[in-house]
């Protein structure tokens, strides 16, 4: 059974480009595109690792994780963070709160591709 | 100014010029000049030194230079002092360095020095001019965070295209027709939306540059109103209706008066609800003319800030902002003379502008 990624961003188009690239590679692909659709979607169906947007309409990505770190979801189901820049601040922010990988944009989906494998292999 | 460029005169006396000339031009340069004797005390300042650093002449002269530099960098200055005595030439102060200067306050701020040597009868005395360089970083950083912000809007286009290049290059043939499709769809959209954003930023210099040139004619607004639903149709799922009496025109700049409709429209369809309106109406005179969605509206802390250039919350990774589009609109707006303000619909976002009518 192929592994089921969880990708959140608030841009149609990118969340469509994300997801094209990772259904492509074998995943199960859920869609989001605010931080309380998402934490819906984690609550009905729990996937396997979630790709998530800082910037959000609603609640940010940040409060995202701090609800999922609330109810036992993460650190346990992988994340990788997506965000405009990677200041040392974010990044500091991130690694603190145990997200596994975090990029910016724009990235490579190949890369973001390659980080999932190591995570959760298809 | 009779007196206090005696003052400065009384003090070229002193250093031996032939004064009343060269202490006039000192006296009134646009930059704080200090001249120093060679043991680093004050031996003539002119009238924009008091004004600039807040103490008076005669708190200054014969007092130590360094009385004008914050504390921390004092004991330093006092060594490169004497080394500049020893090879004195005209020169730009401390190159490459942040410079600061002290106020009679406590207050610091940031200046430019040039250094002189000043040879006089009685010794090479030294001349620094001192320029104060607040509003100079003042824009430099406003500067630097628009460009930045800027760069941060064209991210998001940006990593639409890059991705989906990436994927068509390399994996055309597992994508279906389907697939395909929306991802040039998707393709034109995004560079559509990051050559929208160059060309707002480009005119938005060029109007605060002044070389924007207005042609000024009288439009029709419900024409106006449809070529700017054609030129930017609404995405899928979104509508657009527009509702505008026959016969409402203004006297604006055609080409501009569209694309202020259609930032609008781009706007509404990126933050705003699937229901979009342009409204228009006569009032008294004036052309009243809005773009209304059924979104969420704006969040009220946004507001304030709405048609500033990169108007967005403090922290900007978690806030969607308007970029420059609305910012844009508002300074278009403002050169056709009229206004545009936002209100909460009932519900969502409404934009209204108000022009004065063209009567026929």
């Amino acid at each position: 059974v192929s592994p089921t990624v969880l990708v959140v961003d608030d841009e149609a188009d990118l969340l469509f480009t994300v997801g094209l690239g990772l259904e492509l590679d074998g995943y199960r692909i859920l869609k989001a595109s605010s931080g309380e659709e998402a934490l819906e979607v984690v609550a009905a169906e729990p996937p396997d690792a979630i790709v998530l947007d800082l910037r959000l309409p609603g609640i940010d990505g940040w409060e995202v994780l701090r609800r999922l770190a609330d109810t036992g979801v993460f650190p346990g189901t992988p994340v990788v963070l997506l965000s405009a820049q990677v200041d040392t601040a974010t990044a500091a922010r991130a690694v603190d709160l145990g997200v596994h990988a975090h990029l910016a944009k724009p990235f490579s989906t190949s890369e973001l591709s390659g980080i999932l494998q190591r995570l959760v292999p298809v | 100014v009779g007196d206090t460029a005696g003052a400065a005169g009384k003090g070229m006396q002193r250093l031996g010029h032939d004064s009343a000339p060269f202490g006039a031009f000192v006296e009134a340069a646009p930059d704080a000049v200090v001249i120093i004797d060679p043991e680093g005390r004050i031996a003539l300042v002119n009238a924009q030194t008091e004004r600039m650093f807040g103490f008076s002449r005669e708190e200054l002269l014969g007092q130590p230079v360094e009385r004008l530099l914050p504390e921390r960098f004092r004991g330093a200055h006092a060594g490169h002092r004497a080394n500049y005595g020893s090879d004195a030439r005209t020169r730009p102060m401390g190159a490459g360095l942040a410079l600061y200067g002290l106020r009679k306050s406590g207050q610091e701020f940031p200046v430019d020095i040039s250094l002189s040597p000043l040879p006089t009868e009685g010794g090479v005395l030294f001349t620094a001019a001192v320029r104060d360089i607040t509003e100079r970083k003042r824009l430099e950083a406003a500067r630097d965070e628009f460009i930045a912000n800027a760069a941060h809007e064209l991210r998001t286009p940006l990593a639409t295209l890059a991705g989906l290049g990436e994927i068509l290059a390399e994996r055309l043939h597992e994508m279906s027709p389907e697939q395909v499709t929306r991802a040039l769809e998707a393709l034109r959209r995004q560079g559509e939306r990051a050559n929208a954003l160059v060309a707002n930023l480009l005119d938005l210099s060029q109007l605060d540059g002044g070389r924007v040139r207005f042609t000024f004619e009288a439009v029709d607004v419900a024409a106006a109103a449809q070529r700017a639903v054609d030129a930017a149709p609404p995405p899928g799922g979104s509508t657009v209706k527009v509702d505008i009496p026959e016969g409402l025109r203004v006297r604006v700049d055609g080409v501009r008066f569209e694309q202020v409709l259609t930032n609008l429209l781009t706007n509404a369809y990126r933050y705003g609800g699937p229901e979009i309106r342009i409204e228009g109406s006569a009032d008294d005179g004036f052309v009243r003319l809005s773009v209304v969605d059924n979104g969420s509206g704006v969040p009220a802390p946004f507001v304030p800030r709405l048609f500033d250039v990169f108007a967005r919350g403090s922290n900007a990774e978690s806030h969607g902002g308007s970029g420059i589009g609305l910012a844009l609109c508002r300074r278009l707006v403002e050169a056709f003379g009229g206004q545009i303000a936002y209100q909460n619909g009932e519900p969502g976002a409404r934009f209204t502008m108000v022009l004065r009518a063209v009567t026929a």
